[in-house]
């Protein structure tokens, strides 16, 4: 059946009356109905002709001749049984007999991913059995994906997560997290890098009293947003982010001109002022002392600005090691001896300074102490965004 | 100079060599598998590479990571599965080849192309770094928005013939690229329905597979019978090398284009790829024969996306911004290694040139020992379907997880996947969707960064002299074909006969389904803040309006039937909806009875319902192919030390 349209030069309603119409006719109800009685009769066994429209479905099965028996299909079966039984891990009891994932809350190449990809074989040497430490990489919502995932895994021990404290406070404090991160089990922090702040030579910024008086952009990623605003409110400055999706972007964007500063934990800083090509110079960095590594950048406190605990509880970027709440205690002391381990091999150390990374080891209930501290700064100020 | 020579010298020498083709072979393997590519290669290496010389690890990655490129371009080429991202071009093109029995032809054809793609983007890469270095600095995010918006006039380029219906699953791709953190505060997450898993976002790579790989194989189940339509043609790998490499124009075109897009850090292979098809496309003698397995076509694609490779390392090795997540790895590789990437790289003595090194002659590496093997990979077009097609679906339910281990990516992959043969079934083009689906982040996330970058104010794009002056040649090559049609139009006269032709009612019933969604989108986004929600909503009522003008032309202007039998085509083998139900059960199964017998159990299901025949010697085929996928997997699991879903048993 084949319909022409046509509804030029009638008068609007009748026109709109047509269309209607045509709709119906397009999609044709009662053929619909005349088809499902058609594969009604062809379903109870009607001959395949009669009926007016035969579904290839069935005309499908109508063809296949399906062997009933075979002498293969027990074997088959039994296989699978086999080949499922002897896929499961034999448990003998001692932690840990089989490979240990850490998830990772970012793409590989990046710094939590290559701090892990570095601890992995220092955990192996310092774990009882030989066992495999395997990276896991979970991106995704700026590290919640990983959150998630480790919060959702069984609490044995098998699976620990290299995160991000200030983040996790982060969301905590947004309700982003639905289980209390406090209740993890805290096995170890691999490095906690004091944030510093630099601005480019173009934007004439020079010292914090200048952010709070000129109009500045401020380039961030996702990771760092929470804390640069916090650090603008510290300051007094009106807070105007830029976002990029990595840190190299970032730089590359002060280089051009297109941000006047931004922020990093300070290893990335450092290589992003030293990469700069002379256009970028360091102006602070949020901790109560100079650091050791960058002794000629001032703090806060020495430019004058008073800033509360909370601004220097998120004022770092700390990577610490964390495994789903409930964890056996026996395990647990298995893993933070591991790691603490791995924190002191002076190999591991060396490698991380090659990469620019600096080993600060913490225990658990120090963990727990900073994480609280971040949750109730990030409460108090709003991000609004 | 010499430190040129030391350079290669080091790559040259015994143990070196050998990595270089152990990386050659790990890599091919990689990138035949669906879905995975370069990245997934070097990841996987990484960890094995922290014992070993700088000089050796480099140049393992650098083997991998070329290969595997290359690699993903025999599967698009021989099943129409996309390997990777970079190879989605590839597929339009070589399978027809394929199809006509050439594909020993076609993949010649690509081994050559992405050879010498490699090869231009190598020598750019070594005579031409400064003023690279010099010109990925200039590109900031206004200028990139406009590149972002002439991309998407791409698009019309993509879907000529049906213009509305390929601009409205544009703008389906663009609203599937904006699932995910928004990009102008990076909080809200956009779209997740909410569903967790949905947060990220959807990736490329998993769109891309997801709307081209499963399309083909449940039409590959239907059809029957082998990939090869025709049995026996005279094929020959070397003969394709020399058909690319007797185009000149089209590789130094796709070269460019490839070359220039792997330096902007933003852009990645998938946008070289197609966009060096569709601009050949455009430029071409062949252009009628593009979809039927034209060798220019083929030739841009693959040359696109081999320059781009190299080209993302400019910026990864000289800037320190990776220009890719596998150049991304290899940075990471190399600062394990204590040498730091970025405007210092150069002056760490005689490895920087061990690197250039490495990338040269992994580029020779796999263009040798690919001619070599590719003839023995044709055999593959020979293979029933209904052998193959299980298998292949199992592989990009593989890859589909692998990428982040996350069993949703493969329900996200199934869903997209019977959206797209809906679309496909139904004379909706896939390919724009694709496009949209890639540049939604570029356009979007540029946009409001360059009026972050502006003080909110939209000079930004006109004060910036690139900026301006990539908006007025957009306007002219845009605004010209539009005038040239308007003055032809003015002359000829308005009397422009509309041929009739016929409408399915598929297309209506799809064209509801599409309605649907986007007043779904455009409802959703009212929950989020102004900025947020800007692009979603102008895009989901763009594509409204354009659903409203094809629904009025059409049904005003043409004929409409309906389908007279839905079996015009010869259904030998199973038809789509039980291919897709098949589908379904499989990706139900994975985490119920975990990956490995979930895959087994397909694969046995759609041995049982594909064979026409009573055949008991079949039986014995079946269970030991099936005991073979087990093995597989469980070998990739164990050696590969990935976690595959377990079920819920354990």
């Amino acid at each position: 059946m084949v319909f022409r349209m046509s509804a030029k030069g009638k008068p609007p309603r009748l026109r709109l009356l047509r269309w209607l119409r045509e709709i119906l006719l397009v999609t044709q109800p009662p053929l619909l109905l005349l088809r499902l009685r058609a594969a009604a009769l062809a379903l109870r066994g009607g001959d395949a002709r009669r009926g007016m429209f035969v579904s290839s479905t069935r005309r499908f099965f109508l063809q296949r001749r399906f062997p009933m028996q075979s002498k293969a299909t027990p074997c088959l079966i039994l296989l699978f049984a086999l080949l499922g039984s002897c896929a499961q891990r034999k448990d003998d009891g001692s932690f840990p007999s089989r490979n240990i994932s850490i998830i990772v809350p970012f793409k590989p190449g990046g710094g939590f991913d290559l701090q892990a990809r570095m601890l992995a074989p220092f955990l192996e040497k310092y774990l009882p059995n030989k066992v495999h430490v395997v990276i896991e990489n979970v991106s995704g919502a700026g590290g919640k994906m990983a959150a998630v995932q480790l919060g959702r895994s069984g609490p044995n021990g098998y699976t620990i997560g290299l995160i991000g404290l200030e983040s996790i406070a982060f969301m905590r404090a947004t309700g982003q997290l639905a289980d209390d991160p406090q209740n993890w089990s805290w096995l170890g922090q691999l490095g906690s890098e004091p944030l510093l702040v630099a601005a480019t030579t173009g934007s004439g910024l020079k010292s914090p009293a200048d952010m709070k008086t000129k109009n500045f952009r401020f380039g961030v990623t996702s990771e760092m947003l929470p804390s640069a605003a916090i650090l603008c409110r510290a300051l007094g400055a009106r807070f105007q982010p830029v976002h990029f999706d990595g840190s190299g972007e970032v730089v590359l964007a002060a280089i051009r001109g297109d941000v006047d500063t931004w922020v990093f934990s300070w290893p990335t800083a450092i290589k992003g002022v030293r990469d700069g090509q002379g256009k970028l110079v360091s102006l602070f960095v949020v901790d109560k002392a100079r650091l050791v590594s960058v002794p000629d950048v001032p703090t806060l406190a020495e430019l004058g600005v008073e800033a509360g605990a909370g601004v220097y509880a998120v004022g770092a970027v700390s990577r610490v090691i964390a495994a789903p709440a409930g964890l056996d205690a026996n395990v647990r002391e298995i893993l933070i001896s591991a790691i603490e381990q791995a924190g002191h091999d002076p190999q591991f150390i060396e490698q991380m300074k090659h990469a620019d990374f600096e080993v600060v080891t913490a225990g658990p209930d120090t963990i727990r102490t900073k994480l609280k501290a971040a949750v109730e700064e990030f409460a108090r100020v709003e991000i609004t965004q | 100079m010499n430190l040129w020579f030391e350079g290669f010298q080091l790559a040259l020498s015994g143990a070196n060599l050998l990595f270089l083709l152990l990386g050659t072979c790990i890599g091919l393997i990689v990138g035949v598998i669906p879905v995975v590519g370069p990245s997934f290669g070097v990841t996987l290496a990484l960890p094995f590479t922290s014992g070993m010389d700088p000089a050796t690890a480099v140049i393992l990655l650098a083997a991998i990571q070329s290969s595997a490129a290359y690699g993903d371009s025999i599967a698009s080429i021989l099943i129409n599965v996309p390997g990777g991202p970079g190879t989605v071009a590839s597929m339009w093109e070589g399978y027809p080849m394929t199809r006509k029995g050439k594909a020993g032809t076609a993949l010649g054809i690509a081994t050559g192309a992405s050879f010498v793609g490699g090869l231009l983007g190598w020598l750019s890469f070594v005579l031409l770094a400064a003023p690279m270095t010099a010109f990925a600095l200039m590109i900031g995010a206004p200028e990139y928005f406009v590149l972002g918006v002439a991309a998407l006039a791409l698009i019309s380029i993509a879907s000529k013939g049906e213009t509305v219906r390929g601009l409205i699953m544009g703008c389906m791709g663009l609203l599937l690229g904006m699932m995910g953190p928004d990009p102008v505060s990076g909080i809200t997450y956009r779209f997740s329905f909410g569903i967790a898993a949905l947060e990220p976002g959807i990736d490329i790579a998993l769109g891309a597979l997801a709307i081209f790989a499963l399309p083909q194989l449940v039409t590959l189940l239907e059809e029957g019978g082998t990939i090869a339509r025709v049995a026996e043609v005279k094929d020959s790998v070397l003969g394709g090398v020399i058909e690319a490499f007797r185009r000149p124009r089209s590789l130094i075109r796709g070269g460019i284009i490839g070359w220039l897009i792997g330096v902007l850090p933003a852009l990645g292979t998938s946008a070289a790829g197609i966009s060096s098809y569709l601009i050949e496309k455009k430029f071409s003698k062949e252009r009628d024969q593009f979809g039927q397995g034209s060798i220019d076509g083929l030739t841009a694609a693959e040359v696109g996306k081999g320059a781009c490779v190299l080209g993302d390392g400019i910026t990864s090795l000289l800037l320190g911004v990776p220009g890719s997540v596998t150049w991304a790895i290899l940075m990471a590789a190399l600062i394990v290694h204590g040498i730091q990437p970025g405007p210092r790289f150069m002056t760490a003595g005689v490895l920087p040139y061990t690197v250039f090194a490495g990338l040269l002659l992994s580029q020779l590496m796999y263009f040798v020992i690919g001619i070599l093997l590719v003839k023995q990979l044709v055999r593959i077009v020979h293979v029933p379907t209904e052998i193959l097609v299980p298998i292949v679906a199992i592989l990009c339910f593989l890859g589909a997880y692998v990428t982040k281990n996350y069993v949703f990516d493969i329900w996200i992959m199934v869903v997209l996947g019977v959206f797209a043969l809906g679309a496909q079934r139904n004379g909706y083009p896939t390919v724009p969707m694709i496009l949209g689906f890639i540049l939604a982040d570029l356009v979007e996330a540029n946009f409001h960064r360059a009026l972050a970058i502006g003080f909110g104010s939209y000079a930004v794009f006109f004060t910036r002299p690139i900026s301006l002056v990539m908006i007025v040649l957009v306007f002219l090559f845009g605004a010209r074909p539009w005038a040239l049609e308007f003055y032809r139009r003015r002359r000829q006269g308005s009397r422009k006969t509309t041929e009739p032709f016929s409408v399915k009612s598929g297309e209506f019933y799809f064209g509801g389904a599409v309605t649907l969604i986007l007043l779904i989108f455009l409802a959703s986004s009212f929950r989020y803040s102004s900025e947020v929600r800007l692009f979603p909503v102008i895009v989901s009522a763009a594509g409204l309006v354009l659903m409203a003008y094809w629904l009025l032309t059409t049904v005003s202007a043409r004929k409409i039937e309906r389908p007279i039998s839905e079996d015009i085509h010869s259904a030998r083998g199973v038809p789509a909806i039980l291919g897709v139900l098949l589908v379904a059960v499989y990706a139900l199964l994975v985490p119920a009875a975990g990956f490995i017998i979930a895959s087994m159990s397909f694969f046995v299901l759609v041995m049982f319902l594909s064979h026409s025949r009573r055949e008991s010697n079949r039986w014995k085929m079946v269970s030991v192919l099936t005991i073979a996928i087990g093995l597989f997997l469980l070998s990739f699991e164990r050696l590969l030390q990935v976690n595959l879903p377990r079920g819920l048993r354990w």
